[in-house]
């Protein structure tokens, strides 16, 4: 069959972006994650204020946890570092940021709606599956990571 | 040490990678239902604003834009010939964001390029990746 060979032959060509584009998408992850990450850490109090507010429970310790985790997302994804293993809590502090403030404005940005973080938490849910590429330390370390 | 827990974590969390490739589709998918909608219903209007922006020939290009983006919507929900439709619809956001959203800088809430960005690598992604095997694409092309 023509089609299937041109596709198969196109597949074969595409593949060779794989790492780039799990390159591109982790540098846009880091990018995105630095600012709120920054903000709590410079404005600590005042997140474990706000947190509280939202009803989440230990507050403190809540903003203590989502700041780092945050941190150390932006340092480990620019590396491709234990990619798989921060992913997981960046989803879970995605999840809660979607649960607690994004839900209730609907889907749109324009009124802080979830779209923003629907995104990541799909970003995030391919980089937990694929692992971080070739251009990752996670490669040079682990090797034959995909 | 790191070594087990890096296999272990990648043996089982590999098994998600179709289920994020679908879910992405389906987002993006929806994400293209709106401005693909918009422009049908108001092809003339949106011709003569790609005119305004300086796109040459607006006439066919709003239909180009507008057809894409519909084949879009279809091709990616469907998972099928996902990895060629990727490539006009990067298109489209590359010129989107040339010609809207650069000007208004990186945030969405400004209307700025953050969103036509995650938009672009998730196409990069499909286009390098594939649909994954809860896609049309997989029974035609992959499935042994």
């Amino acid at each position: 069959m023509r089609l299937k060979d041109f596709y198969l032959e196109l597949s074969i060509l595409f593949n060779y972006f794989q790492s780039f584009s799990l390159l591109f998408a982790r540098f846009a992850l880091a990018y995105g994650f630095y600012t709120p990450a920054l903000t709590k850490w410079n404005n600590f109090d005042t997140t474990v204020e706000w947190f509280s507010s939202l009803g989440i429970p230990f507050a403190s310790l809540a903003t203590l946890l989502t700041a780092s985790i945050e941190i150390m997302g932006v340092v480990f994804l620019v590396l491709g570092l234990f990619t798989r293993l921060i992913t997981i809590p960046l989803i879970f502090v995605m999840l809660v940021a979607t649960l607690t403030v994004h839900l209730s404005n609907g889907f749109s940005v324009a009124n802080n709606g979830f779209e923003i973080p629907l995104y990541y938490f799909l970003f995030l849910s391919i980089l937990v599956s694929h692992g971080a590429g070739k251009f990752s330390l996670d490669f040079l370390i682990f090797g034959k990571e995909r | 040490m790191l070594q087990t827990i890096n296999d272990l974590s990648k043996n089982i969390l590999q098994n998600f990678q179709s289920l994020s490739l679908l879910l992405a589709r389906l987002a993006v998918a929806y994400g293209f239902y709106e401005p693909a909608m918009s422009k049908w219903k108001d092809i003339d209007g949106i011709a003569s604003w790609f005119g305004t922006m300086g796109i040459p020939f607006p006439t066919l290009n709003a239909y180009m834009a507008a057809s894409t983006e519909v084949l879009g919507i279809v091709l990616l929900t469907l998972g099928l010939f996902t990895r060629l439709i990727s490539i006009p619809l990067m298109v489209v956001m590359v010129v989107a964001i040339m010609t809207v959203h650069l000007a208004h800088g990186f945030s969405a809430g400004d209307n700025g390029f953050e969103i036509p960005l995650y938009y672009m690598l998730f196409l990069l992604i499909f286009a390098s990746h594939g649909a994954g095997k809860f896609s049309v694409d997989y029974f035609l092309f992959e499935k042994k």
